[in-house]
């Protein structure tokens, strides 16, 4: 079964996108260098955030992360984001907490998908 | 006419995220902006403004501890009148009516959503310039 987050080739991370909004490989790799540390200590604090009914907290989180992901995330992921970003505008943490457990293991991927593209 | 020479415009911006302005920062040089200058809140922003004297600040909405709405309500009661008057482009992920209706009455140049394609952000400024 295909993903339903990643794009058609099972990639979260699109090098194409992140080539072009960046101008260079060198400047990608850069900001993907960010992102890794960015992302690396956003989740834990969203997931904290969460489990403590934190909503605004991991509202401020979610809401960086939908900024900066059209620059190099995959349709479906960025698309799957702005979706739980908007839910935590205005939703409980019992609500918001299911959506987040889906969108986290994405989240994870693009990570792993970035340490790998740095390699 | 009191254009400034784009290649040469100061530019300050403002924005905690470290990928954004990683990337504004990126985006600007591409466009030919040389001239540039960060800042991670609203509260460091007002203090950078004065020492490098920026022709235009692109600043975020969504910041801790001050946020883009409350810097420039300060920056435009600034005693220095090159600060209270200075050029202004919001950027935000979120293009809210909410957002909008408090930030456009502002004073400012328009509004940019992020990520910012060079193409947009080189007419805004432009604009901003003239």
């Amino acid at each position: 079964m295909q993903d339903a987050t990643a794009n058609g080739n099972g990639q979260r991370l699109d090098v194409a996108r992140g080539m072009a909004m960046m101008g260079s490989e060198s400047s990608l790799r850069k900001i993907l260098s960010t992102v890794l540390a960015s992302l690396r200590a956003d989740l834990p604090r969203i997931d904290a955030a969460l489990q403590a009914g934190d909503v605004p907290s991991a509202n401020r989180l979610l809401h960086a992360i939908k900024g900066y992901m059209p620059i190099m995330g995959s349709d479906a992921l960025t698309a799957q984001l702005v979706t739980v970003e908007q839910l935590s505008k205005t939703a409980a943490a019992a609500d918001l907490l299911p959506a987040y457990q889906q969108l986290a293991p994405e989240l994870r991927g693009l990570l792993t998908e970035i340490q790998d593209f740095l390699k | 006419m009191s254009n400034i020479t784009f290649s040469l415009a100061r530019i300050l911006v403002v924005d905690d995220d470290p990928v954004m302005r990683e990337f504004v920062v990126n985006t600007l040089r591409r466009i030919g902006i040389q001239q540039i200058e960060v800042a991670t809140d609203g509260a460091t922003a007002l203090r950078t403004m004065v020492s490098f004297k920026p022709d235009l600040v692109l600043t975020d909405i969504h910041m801790q501890p001050m946020d883009g709405i409350a810097f420039v309500q300060q920056l435009r009661k600034h005693s220095n009148p090159l600060v209270s008057g200075m050029k202004v482009i919001f950027m935000s992920a979120d293009a809210s009516s909410e957002t909008l209706g408090q930030a456009l009455p502002l004073g400012t140049y328009g509004y940019i959503v992020k990520p910012p394609r060079p193409e947009t952000l080189k007419v805004k400024i432009e604009q901003a310039l003239k």
